[in-house]
C-alpha cells in the first residue's frame, strides 16, 4: 500500500514539473464577497428562491406561533424528529401526543415515520438553500428518510451565500482547533430528471420540503 | 481505428437514441446558459475556478500529502492506487476484512473508470446502483452514455419495459410511477446494505473532507446508512480550500443541468462522531491515478481541472449526433477524447481526438474554461508521431513535401492535377475520384477546381 503511495507520488513530482498549465488571468480577488443585507431583504431573497424551488414556507411573528404551525402540520403524523434539546423555539412541545421516534431508535423505526423535523445551522438566502449540520442528537435521517422534511429555520440564521457559511464554520473549526462538522446542503425536495428530464421529486430523499420561519 | 467508425455508423442509425439525446442535450444546453447568465459576475467566477484547478496542479504531489493528513486527522484511513485493477482490489479486501456482503453505490464516474462492479461481483458481493439512471443502467446491464445523464439515450417506454422485464413490476411509462417503484425497491437494499460505495465531487485539501452532490438523495443514504464508507476519488479531484469550494458549487449545478446549486450537496469530514447515531462507523478514500500522474507530465494537463459538469457534451454538435457509446470508454464527449486517451494511452484511442470538428463551443461553455480544442489538437499530433501511421498516408505527405517545396514542380503538377479533375467533373462536382484519394468522395462530392489557379492569377496581376 505505501509502495503505491510512494510510487504515485513520485511520478505526479516528476510530473508536475513538466507539465504545462496555463497562467491563471491576474487581478482576480482572493475569494467572493458577500454585501451585507439587512434581515428583511435577506429572508425576502430566501423566500423568493423557497418558492422557485417548490419549498413549502410559512412566516410566523412569534415562538408560539411557530409551535401552532408546527403541531398543525404533524396533526397525529409519526415523526422521525431531532432531539427536542436541538429544536429551536421549544418545538419539542408540539412531539407530545405525537408518535414520535429519535436518532437513537432503530433504523426500521426510524424509516416508518411520515415527517421529518430538524432545525438548521443556517439557511443561505441566494439559493434558497439549507445547511443542516448533523452530531449528537441531530441524526442525519430526520431530515432523509421520511417523505416530508419540516424545518425550523431562526431569523438570525439567515445568510446570504454558502461562502460566508463556510467562512463562519472554518473559522469556528479553527478557533476550537476541532474538524469541520458533518454539514448537508439542501435546496428544495429530492428531484430526478434522469427519465426523459421530466421533472419526479422525491426520489430517494424527502418530495416535500416545508420550511417555517420564525422570529 | 474502424472500431470507432462502427460504432458511430451504429449509433447513426439508431433513431431513438437521436430523438432522445437531441432533445435532452439542446434543453441543458439552454438550462445552462438561463443559469449562468443570473449570475452575477459569472465570468470572473469561472475564472477564479480555474486559477483555483491550475493552481493546484502546479504541486498536486504537495497538496495530496497534505489533503491526506489531513483526512487521517479526520479519521480517515487512506489508501492510493496506481490503476484501476489496484483500486478494486482495495475495496474487496476492505469490504472482506469487515465482513461486508451487499454493497450500495451512488453514480460515480471514476468506479466505472475502473469497471468496480466486475470486480466486486467476481469476489462474491452484492453491488447495487441506487442512482435512478444509474440503477435502470444495471439493470439493462449497459453502461452510462452521459456524465450526469446516464440513460439520456433511453426513451421513457424502453425504460419502463427494462423494469418490466428484469423486476417484474407491472410496464408503465410513467416517469413518476417508475421513480416510485425504483424508490421502494432500492429503500430496502439501502436498510439492508453494509458498505456504501461513493466517488468525490471534489476534496476539500485544508478541511481533509469529501464533498458529494446529488439531486436524488441517493449519495446522502450511502454515506448514511451502511456501516462502511469508501470513496474512490482520481488524485486530480482537489480544491485548496472552503472558498475555493464555494465557486465549485456556484459553476457545477449551473453548468451541469442549469440549477444555481445541486439539490444535495453533502461535506463529509471523516466517519460518525461520539455520540452520533448514524453514519458510517469507518470511512476509507481511495486516491487513484491510473494515468492521472502521466496526463498531468504533459501538454494536456490542463484537463486534470476539469469538474465533470457535462456541459461540453451538451454543447458537441459531434456528441449530440453519437452520443455517449461511440465514444467506447468511461468518459463521452470532447472531454472524453481527452481523458480516455490520456488514462488508456493514446494507442488504440487514436480516433477519439478526431472526433470533433474543433468548433470551440466545449471551450466556450466550460466552466473552469478548459483550451478543449487546443488538447485535442495536441493529441492529434501525439496519434501522428506516437501511432502507426499507414505507409501510404507517410508516403503521401512525403511526395506532397517534396512537390510542394518546388515551385515549377508545384506549378505543373497542379495544371495537370486540374485539367484531370475537370475531366472527370462535366457538372462541376467529382463523385467519385480513383485511387487512395477515393476516400474523400466516399461521403461526399468534391468540387472541381477553377479553370485558373491562384498562382496563374497571382502572376497575371503583379508579374
Amino acid at each position: 500500500m505505501s509502495d503505491a503511495r510512494l510510487a504515485i507520488l513520485s511520478k505526479v513530482r516528476q510530473a508536475q514539473i513538466r507539465a504545462y498549465i496555463p497562467e491563471a488571468k491576474s487581478g482576480l480577488p482572493a475569494r467572493l464577497a458577500y454585501p451585507a443585507l439587512d434581515p428583511g431583504a435577506l429572508r425576502f431573497r430566501l423566500l423568493e428562491e423557497f418558492a422557485l424551488l417548490g419549498v413549502e414556507a410559512f412566516v410566523e411573528a412569534s415562538e408560539a406561533d411557530v409551535r401552532r404551525r408546527l403541531s398543525g402540520l404533524i396533526d397525529g403524523k409519526s415523526v422521525l424528529s431531532w432531539d427536542p434539546d436541538h429544536l429551536p423555539y421549544g418545538a419539542g412541545d408540539c412531539l407530545t401526543g405525537a408518535k414520535t421516534v429519535f436518532g437513537s431508535d432503530s433504523r426500521d423505526e426510524q424509516g416508518q415515520a411520515e415527517i421529518g423535523l430538524t432545525g438548521c445551522e443556517n439557511a443561505i438566502a441566494e439559493t434558497g438553500t439549507l445547511a443542516v449540520t448533523s452530531g449528537p442528537g441531530r441524526p442525519r435521517a430526520a431530515s432523509l428518510m421520511p417523505i416530508t422534511h419540516v424545518v425550523l429555520i431562526r431569523a438570525s440564521d439567515i445568510l446570504l451565500g454558502m461562502g460566508e457559511y463556510f467562512r463562519k464554520t472554518r473559522e469556528t473549526a479553527d478557533r476550537g482547533n476541532v474538524p469541520l462538522p458533518y454539514v448537508v446542503f439542501i435546496t428544495g425536495p429530492s428531484r430526478t430528471a434522469d427519465i426523459e428530464l421530466s421533472l419526479t421529486l422525491g426520489v430517494h430523499g424527502p418530495g416535500r420540503v416545508i420550511a417555517i420561519l420564525g422570529p | 481505428m474502424s472500431r470507432f467508425l462502427d460504432r458511430v455508423e451504429t449509433a447513426l442509425q439508431d433513431e431513438e437514441l437521436k430523438g432522445a439525446l437531441g432533445r435532452a442535450t439542446d434543453r441543458l444546453a439552454s438550462r445552462r446558459s438561463a443559469s449562468l447568465d443570473s449570475l452575477e459576475d459569472s465570468d470572473m467566477i469561472r475564472d477564479m475556478a480555474r486559477r483555483a484547478k491550475m493552481g493546484l496542479l502546479t504541486d498536486l504531489a504537495g497538496n495530496l500529502e497534505t489533503f491526506e493528513k489531513n483526512l487521517i486527522n479526520n479519521g480517515v484511513q487512506v489508501h492510493w492506487a496506481e490503476d484501476g485493477k489496484a483500486a478494486n482490489r482495495i475495496v474487496v479486501e476492505i469490504a472482506k476484512a469487515r465482513d461486508c456482503k451487499r454493497a450500495v453505490k451512488s453514480k460515480s464516474m471514476a468506479t466505472e473508470e475502473t469497471h468496480l462492479n466486475h470486480d466486486l461481483l467476481e469476489a462474491g458481493l452484492e453491488v447495487l446502483e441506487t442512482d435512478l439512471g444509474e440503477y435502470i443502467v444495471q439493470l439493462a446491464g449497459t453502461t452510462p452514455s452521459h456524465i450526469i445523464l446516464p440513460i439520456i439515450h433511453m426513451t421513457k417506454e424502453s425504460i419502463g419495459e427494462v423494469m418490466h422485464r428484469k423486476i417484474h413490476v407491472p410496464y408503465t411509462s410513467d416517469p413518476e410511477k417508475l421513480a416510485k417503484i425504483a424508490r421502494a425497491k432500492l429503500r430496502e437494499a439501502f436498510l439492508s446494505a453494509d458498505i456504501g460505495i461513493t466517488g468525490a465531487n471534489f476534496g476539500v485539501i485544508d478541511s481533509g473532507a469529501v464533498v458529494l452532490v446529488s439531486n436524488e438523495g441517493n449519495a446522502r443514504l450511502v454515506t448514511t446508512l451502511p456501516r462502511v464508507h469508501v470513496v474512490l476519488m482520481g488524485i486530480e479531484k482537489l480544491v485548496p480550500n472552503l472558498d475555493d469550494l464555494d465557486l465549485m458549487i456556484k459553476i457545477l449545478g449551473r453548468s451541469a443541468t442549469g440549477q444555481k446549486i445541486t439539490t444535495y450537496t453533502s461535506i463529509v469530514p471523516g466517519p460518525r462522531r461520539e455520540g452520533e447515531t448514524d453514519g458510517c462507523e469507518e470511512m476509507h478514500v481511495i486516491l487513484l491515478d491510473n494515468g492521472r500522474s502521466r496526463i498531468l507530465g504533459g501538454p494536456i494537463a490542463e484537463i486534470l481541472g476539469c469538474i465533470r459538469c457535462g456541459a461540453c457534451l451538451n454543447a458537441c454538435p459531434v456528441y449530440k449526433n453519437i452520443g455517449g457509446h461511440a465514444y467506447g470508454d468511461t468518459y463521452p464527449g470532447p472531454v472524453g477524447a481527452i481523458v480516455t486517451p490520456g488514462i488508456r494511452g493514446i494507442k488504440g484511442w487514436k480516433s477519439l481526438p478526431d472526433a470533433s470538428s474543433l468548433c470551440g463551443a466545449c471551450r466556450d461553455v466550460c466552466p473552469v474554461r478548459l483550451d478543449i480544442p487546443r488538447m485535442l489538437l495536441e493529441l492529434r499530433k501525439h496519434a501522428v508521431e506516437e501511432a502507426d501511421v499507414p505507409w501510404t498516408l507517410r508516403a503521401g505527405l512525403w511526395g506532397f513535401g517534396m512537390i510542394a517545396s518546388r515551385p515549377w514542380l508545384y506549378r505543373t503538377a497542379a495544371r495537370l492535377g486540374g485539367i484531370a479533375a475537370r475531366l472527370m467533373a462535366p457538372d462541376g462536382w467529382i463523385k467519385k475520384l480513383p485511387g487512395l484519394a477515393g476516400g474523400w468522395t466516399r461521403s461526399r462530392d468534391m468540387k472541381a477546381p477553377a479553370p485558373k489557379s491562384f498562382q496563374r492569377m497571382f502572376r497575371d496581376r503583379h508579374v
